[in-house]
């Protein structure tokens, strides 16, 4: 079954962290910036809003979560809390659905 | 040995006895596979059927991905499995090839069991050759606008389609359509010829209708002989230019509403046979499914009693909601059905 990927307050993760997406998970991107996952072992998938998916990008490059928040500071002219915040709460929601890999 | 094409690939049938692979053979021609004389150097798939009364034995690393409607699929690395409970069909995806061991109790299962254990095997040796399936009818316009109605079972898809053929619409398949990624888009391609009809809505006595019997999911379907009912409808292939996720409601009036892309990529998964998703082949179906959804106007349908009435009314929909100019065209020279 399939769902909305959505923030939820909270999350396990920190800025230091490095995390993976999931070798079992496929994505694809839409012009518009959103995307869907989908994961191979669960056969569930999720869609992602524009920055939902501009974090899973940045997993997929190897990026650390606090490069990733800069990017978003970069590309959205959005302070560096509100980033962070954004960063953490996506990845938290990411790792409880299995869509990534232990932190390294 | 038995040879057939299939929507420009070939299919070879080996089979130990005659009666053997009577119960696939019988039934290819009805899944647009026709028999060929011309030798394949290399066919795209090698099926051999057997009968085996050994019972069914499968590799114990080989874990269970589907049980539904007595038909069991087990995947075993890069092997998979389908079993009713006495036969086994072990499919090789990436070879091309799927033996079949058929206990004699096979061939008194039900029929509809029977199609979905040789159907479900066939659309699995088809993904690495590029097609995936898609629980959707596929039906084509006088001026030759594809049109998939896409949705579960019960979601009103045989109906709408029925009643946009004896319009005089071309069709693909009531149930499930194949899609396949082309350099200039996705094409959708004909699978099962035959529709199954519920018995309270088919309209009138002028169609060939077999005996009602229950589907795979209890519901009483009769089936219809589409070929002989309307023949030179039949379409092999289509551009889908409209995606309508289809869905009945107890309203007087139908409605159209607009759905973005990844709404309806989303809902294109949950009907795009999510039990035979494989690591090897998803990347390229996800593409395939996304430029579907790039290539469309995408809808949800709320489908009420007006539409059963007059399945016509979809077209007023449609040109409500993307103006005449696509879908008022005289060009063909014919008198436009749709016209009040």
């Amino acid at each position: 079954m399939g769902r909305p990927l959505v923030r939820q307050e909270g999350s396990m993760v920190r800025l230091d962290q490095k995390m993976r997406p999931h070798p079992e998970v496929v994505d694809t991107e839409f012009e518009s910036g959103e995307g869907v996952l989908l994961h191979l072992e669960s056969k569930t998938y999720y869609s992602l809003n524009l920055t939902g998916m501009r974090i899973w990008r940045g997993l997929k490059q190897g990026l650390t979560l606090k490069e990733i928040s800069h990017n978003l500071q970069t590309e959205f002219e959005v302070d560096e809390e509100r980033a962070e915040s954004s960063v953490l709460t996506v990845v938290g929601e990411l790792s409880q659905q299995n869509l990534l890999q232990t932190p390294e | 040995m038995d040879l057939y094409t299939f929507h420009g690939l070939t299919l070879e049938v080996k089979q130990e006895g005659q009666e053997t692979g009577e119960s696939l053979t019988r039934l290819l021609p009805f899944l647009s596979f026709a028999r060929s004389r011309a030798r394949a150097r290399t066919p795209s798939i090698c099926l051999s059927v057997r009968l085996d009364g050994q019972g069914v034995s499968v590799p114990p690393r080989a874990h269970e991905v589907f049980e539904s409607d007595g038909l069991c699929g087990l995947e075993g690395g890069e092997d998979f499995y389908l079993t009713e409970g006495s036969s086994l069909f072990h499919l090789q995806p990436l070879r091309g090839q799927g033996e079949a061991d058929l206990a004699p109790g096979f061939f008194h299962q039900p029929p509809l069991l029977q199609y979905k254990f040789w159907a479900v095997g066939l659309l699995k040796l088809l993904r690495p050759l590029g097609v995936y399936s898609l629980h959707a009818a596929g039906v084509v316009t006088h001026t030759g606008l594809g049109l998939l109605i896409v949705g579960e079972s019960g979601s009103g898809k045989s109906t709408l389609a029925l009643g946009l053929v004896r319009q005089g619409w071309g069709y693909l398949s009531d149930d499930t359509v194949l899609l396949r990624l082309q350099p200039d888009g996705v094409e959708a391609l004909a699978f099962r010829k035959h529709f199954h009809v519920a018995p309270n809505v088919t309209p009138g006595a002028d169609l060939p209708l077999g005996e009602a019997m229950p589907d795979l999911s209890r519901r009483r379907r009769r089936i219809v002989d589409m070929e002989e009912a309307y023949p030179g409808q039949y379409i092999a292939g289509c551009t889908p230019r409209v995606l309508l996720f289809s869905r009945i409601v107890p309203h007087a009036h139908s409605t159209l509403l607009p759905l973005e892309h990844p709404q309806a990529l989303w809902r294109l998964l949950s009907q795009s046979g999510p039990q035979l998703f494989d690591r090897g082949t998803m990347g390229q179906q996800l593409e395939a499914l996304k430029r579907l959804v790039q290539q469309t106007s995408t809808y949800e349908l709320l489908a009420g009693r007006d539409l059963y009435q007059d399945p016509m009314i979809l077209m007023h929909l449609l040109r409500e909601a993307e103006g005449e100019k696509r879908w008022g065209d005289h060009s063909s020279g014919k008198k436009d059905p749709w016209s009040d």
